[in-house]
């Protein structure tokens, strides 16, 4: 492995292996450049992904695309309110030649693992995965099973409103790195939507752009992203000020400024940028900080969209 | 209502209500010790928009609209200007200000208008200066203002402030403030006269009256109330000297003795023996009256004058603050004054159909005298003699009081033997009067001064006699000599109350007493009184002769820019951002450059698209501006900045014409 690392480099740029990954995806996913790249950056800090958004805008062909195109094993769980635990992370099942219990892995042990609407389910379910994605790993009678690695998660969701859905308690939306929407397409590429192949079948034809390997070892690089002192007063002015804002029930945690940076540095390798720049974490931060303050009154703004824009708006860059 | 449900009935407010309650708790100690000189209903009307403001907090209903608001104050400033007839002057005023401040608080919706009423509290809690100096008031006062300080801090923190810190650190202010504050109490001018003094109020006051009915001056002297404190330069006169010179009675109707009124007129007096110079600082009166030691020689021709009757004025119609002057006397004097015709007949009418028997009795006594001075001597060993009785508690004496007194009842205080002996003295031609004042005093060691209250109240007489002038004959000399050599204590019986004499026999409770005054006394002396004439001798002390007012204002206010300046200074330096980073620096400067030229820089904006943006706006400047892109982001985000690449920064920077 050691021997592989240089030869991986100089092969190719990881800046040009994710520009093809880009490329690939946004031909199948029309107009959503910012989002593949949040997708892209968060897979690569290591977090897991939320999107929220109503169905049929391309959730799902977008989590498969991925898989298709990093050549990972993909798993889809769809989230109903009769999902057990055992439906995800697997069951033991009594063997009768060998007269012991065997362990079925569940759909969790894939790198890809698709998990739809989630907040359909119960909450037993839902934190059955979440423990997952966190703990890198599953234990199941008394066994420890490691995860696949790479392992990302993309979960969906529909928005709040809609009926028979139980909404994630912040605890757990803390445990996505980030949240997106893609929202509808704008007319000319809708159009060309409508025009085109169907989406499934383009993403059947999709070819691995990058190896597993190589994802793990972008992975590794992501975290050595150079940050100055200069950048680190930024992410901090940021962080004390979602902290200090009445506006807000509360700040952010030091997992997710620990996020913010990973993701800002992720953003920032896919970006060639020798360090990390404000503008790489203002790319992010709607992403990362969003999901996780929650407006105190209605003064505060309302969607994490809004509060990712507002929160940048409130503090300079120094 | 234990404290840990009104912690949790506080948590429950929203951080506006909790500030407010902080607020109004200030508000109300602040307003508090003016209850009683202002009219009523503006506190109540406070309380009651403090209620209401505190209710509409915790039901959450909506604060009542602007215009009622506007309605509201209005309608308070119209009760104001009805009830004093007008806005000025220092009840109206304060009435004024805390009907405001209740007014203010019906409107506070955000910390803004929490600090106007913090403010509007602090003005009405140095209002009570304006009505009582006492040092009594100094703890409450400090104690209020910190609360304030406290809450004003508070209400402008986003996390909660532990009460602790606040605490400590207004402390703290307050401790930096005293250098400040001592300077401008000793070195901001003090204009001279009264322009600064507070104009009087009435206010129950005890002391000498206009008028001397048997009776009045015992009474009087039921009371410990300080009349005045006099420190002497050097040696104090003996006891039998201590004479304090108030108003003399000329007019006598049988029963009362009154006073004539005050007329300056130069006179000569020869004194011989010793002259003492001394401060005396009288409380509180209603009328000018300066008890001076008798005689008074020597005093401030522009603040005070001379009467007739040798009895020294203020200039000013009524001594309404505790007020000190600087006199000097003479114990032993003669009078050289011829006796006018009308003043011999005022002083030896008596009324012919009253007090029968005394006229009678002194008349014979007269005949077989001889002469005025041995007529004096008999009727002073006849009160010495008999049954006559020194006493604080004398009955009451009948329209013919003399009569009464001398004939029946024997029992007298000094008034009584003063008024006897001078219608004797009358009655047998020589012209008298009745002179009161006080007599004696209490020495405090502490404070080295002497105490002199209502009960030292006395009255005496004088006896015009011919070639020598008016003379002093006490008859409470004759009588109870004690009296003028060790105090009322002394000469009243061990069975009468006399005020105070409990205190002063026991040693602890005397001495605290005398530690007290000593203390209030130099509280008032040295800070209350502190004026225009300290202010001249302390610059003299400090070498500044003939000091100007205006001289002194700016030098102070320059002392005092000089010192901010210094402060300022320090201040910045000490809490100067981290070492200045050159990098960000140039990039300010480039940032400065670029705004002159039309594209500002967004606070939030990032370095990348700043510059982006401002090659869009001046696209001749677009490849310079590529490279200073370049080599900051590289400088300051990078990870291996060069030196080289600052000087290139700085060069490309300098390059950019603004």
């Amino acid at each position: 492995m050691n021997s592989a690392i240089p030869t991986l480099i100089t092969q190719a740029d990881p800046i040009e292996l994710i520009a093809a990954t880009t490329a690939q995806l946004n031909r199948v996913i029309l107009g959503k450049e910012h989002q593949v790249r949040l997708c892209i950056s968060c897979l690569l800090a290591r977090g897991h992904l939320l999107i929220e958004d109503i169905p049929g805008v391309g959730k799902t062909t977008l989590a498969h695309a991925l898989a298709e195109s990093l050549g990972l094993s993909y798993q889809r769980i769809q989230f109903t309110s009769d999902l057990l635990p055992a439906d995800i992370i697997g069951i033991s099942v009594f063997d009768r030649e060998t007269g012991t219990f065997q362990f079925h892995k569940g759909p969790v042990f894939s790198q890809l693992v698709l998990a739809d609407e989630v907040n359909r389910a119960t909450p037993k379910a839902q934190s059955a995965l979440l423990e997952a994605m966190e703990e890198h790993q599953v234990t199941a009678d008394g066994a420890t099973y490691p995860l696949a690695a790479p392992f990302f998660v993309i979960a969906t969701q529909n928005p709040v409103y809609q009926i028979g859905t139980y909404p994630l308690p912040e605890s757990q939306l803390d445990r996505f790195l980030m949240r997106i929407e893609l929202g509808y397409p704008d007319p000319a590429l809708e159009r060309q939507l409508l025009l085109g192949q169907d989406r499934r079948d383009l993403v059947a034809t999709l070819a691995p752009t990058l190896s597993p390997q190589q994802l793990l070892l972008m992975q590794t690089m992501v975290p050595k992203v150079h940050v100055s002192d200069a950048l680190l007063d930024y992410v901090q002015a940021l962080v004390r000020y979602t902290r200090e804002s009445p506006l807000f029930e509360a700040g952010i945690s030091p997992r997710a400024s620990i996020g913010l940076l990973r993701a800002a540095q992720a953003w920032a390798l896919i970006h060639g940028h020798q360090g990390v720049m404000p503008e790489d974490v203002q790319a992010v931060l709607a992403a990362v900080v969003g999901h996780r303050l929650k407006p105190r009154d209605e003064t505060a703004p309302k969607t994490p969209t809004e509060i990712g824009q507002f929160v940048l708006k409130q503090v300079a860059v120094p | 209502m234990s404290t840990v449900t009104l912690e949790n009935h506080l948590q429950q407010l929203t951080p506006l209500g909790q500030r407010l309650v902080w607020v109004i708790a200030s508000l109300a100690l602040a307003v508090a010790p003016h209850f009683g000189h202002i009219a009523a209903w503006t506190m109540l009307i406070a309380a009651l928009a403090a209620a209401f403001r505190m209710t509409a907090e915790i039901k959450h209903w909506p604060l009542p609209p602007r215009w009622l608001c506007t309605g509201i104050a209005f309608a308070a400033l119209l009760g104001v200007l009805a009830g004093y007839r007008t806005l000025n002057g220092i009840d109206a005023g304060t009435s004024l200000l805390i009907v405001m401040a209740g007014m203010k608080l019906l409107e506070t919706r955000s910390v803004r208008d929490l600090t106007v009423v913090v403010f509007l509290s602090y003005f009405a809690l140095f209002a009570i200066f304006l009505y009582n100096q006492n040092m009594l008031l100094l703890p409450y006062m400090l104690f209020t203002a910190g609360l304030l300080t406290m809450t004003l801090m508070r209400i402008h923190q986003t996390e909660v402030m532990p009460i602790r810190e606040a605490a400590t650190t207004t402390a703290k202010m307050f401790l930096q403030a005293v250098p400040l504050a001592a300077l401008l109490f000793l070195f901001f001018p003090r204009l001279p006269g009264q322009f600064w003094a507070v104009p009087a109020r009435q206010q129950a006051i005890t002391g000498l009256s206009e008028e001397m009915t048997p009776g009045d001056v015992s009474e009087l002297s039921l009371s410990s109330a300080i009349a005045f404190r006099v420190k002497f330069d050097g040696e104090a006169p003996p006891p039998r000297e201590r004479y304090w010179r108030g108003p003399v009675m000329h007019q006598f109707d049988g029963r009362t003795w009154r006073y004539t009124g005050a007329r300056e007129t130069p006179q000569h007096i020869a004194s011989s023996g010793a002259t003492y110079s001394y401060r005396i600082s009288l409380e509180p009166q209603r009328r000018n009256w300066i008890f001076a030691l008798d005689m008074v020689t020597g005093w401030d021709h522009a603040r005070a004058f001379r009467g007739e009757d040798f009895q020294l004025y203020a200039r000013q119609s009524q001594i309404s603050v505790l007020t000190s002057f600087d006199l000097e006397s003479a114990p032993t004097y003669v009078t050289t004054t011829e006796l006018r015709k009308e003043q011999r007949l005022l002083d030896t009418y008596i009324p012919r159909n009253r007090n029968t028997r005394t006229i009678e009795l002194a008349r014979q006594m007269r005949a077989s005298a001889g002469s005025d001075e041995a007529f004096i001597q008999s009727v002073l060993t006849k009160f010495g003699s008999e049954e006559f009785y020194y006493t604080l508690q004398p009955p009451a004496l009948d329209e013919n009081a003399v009569d009464d007194f001398l004939f029946n009842s024997k029992r007298g205080f000094c008034e009584h033997f003063a008024a006897a002996f001078t219608v004797m003295a009358r009655a047998a031609g020589i012209p008298a009067r009745v002179v009161t004042g006080y007599q004696g005093g209490e020495f405090n060691p502490m404070g080295g001064y002497f105490i002199v209250r209502q009960s030292d109240a006395h009255a005496w007489s004088e006896v015009w006699l011919e070639g020598r002038g008016w003379q002093r004959i006490d008859p409470t000399a004759a009588i109870a000599p004690e009296r003028i050599e060790r105090g009322l204590d002394a000469a009243i019986s061990s069975e009468e109350e006399v005020p105070g004499r409990v205190l002063r026999q026991s040693a602890v409770l005397s001495q605290l007493r005398m530690a007290w005054d000593a203390a209030s006394t130099f509280w008032n002396n040295q800070i209350v009184e502190f004026g225009e004439a300290q202010q001249t001798w302390l610059l003299e002390k400090l070498n500044i002769k003939n000091p100007r007012l205006e001289y002194l204002a700016i030098g102070l206010i320059v002392a005092l820019l000089g010192f901010f300046a210094i402060l300022s200074v320090y201040l910045a330096w000490k809490f100067k951002p981290r070492a200045r980073d050159p990098v960000a620096h140039v990039y300010e400067q480039l940032c400065r450059k670029l705004a002159k030229l039309g594209v500002p820089r967004q606070p939030h904006e990032g370095p990348n698209d700043y510059v982006t943006r401002a090659a869009q706006a001046r696209p001749e400047l677009a490849a310079r501006l590529a490279e200073v892109q370049s080599v900051y982001v590289s400088l300051r985000y990078g990870p291996t900045p060069l030196a080289t690449q600052l000087s290139r920064l700085k060069f490309l920077v300098n390059q950019l014409e603004a």
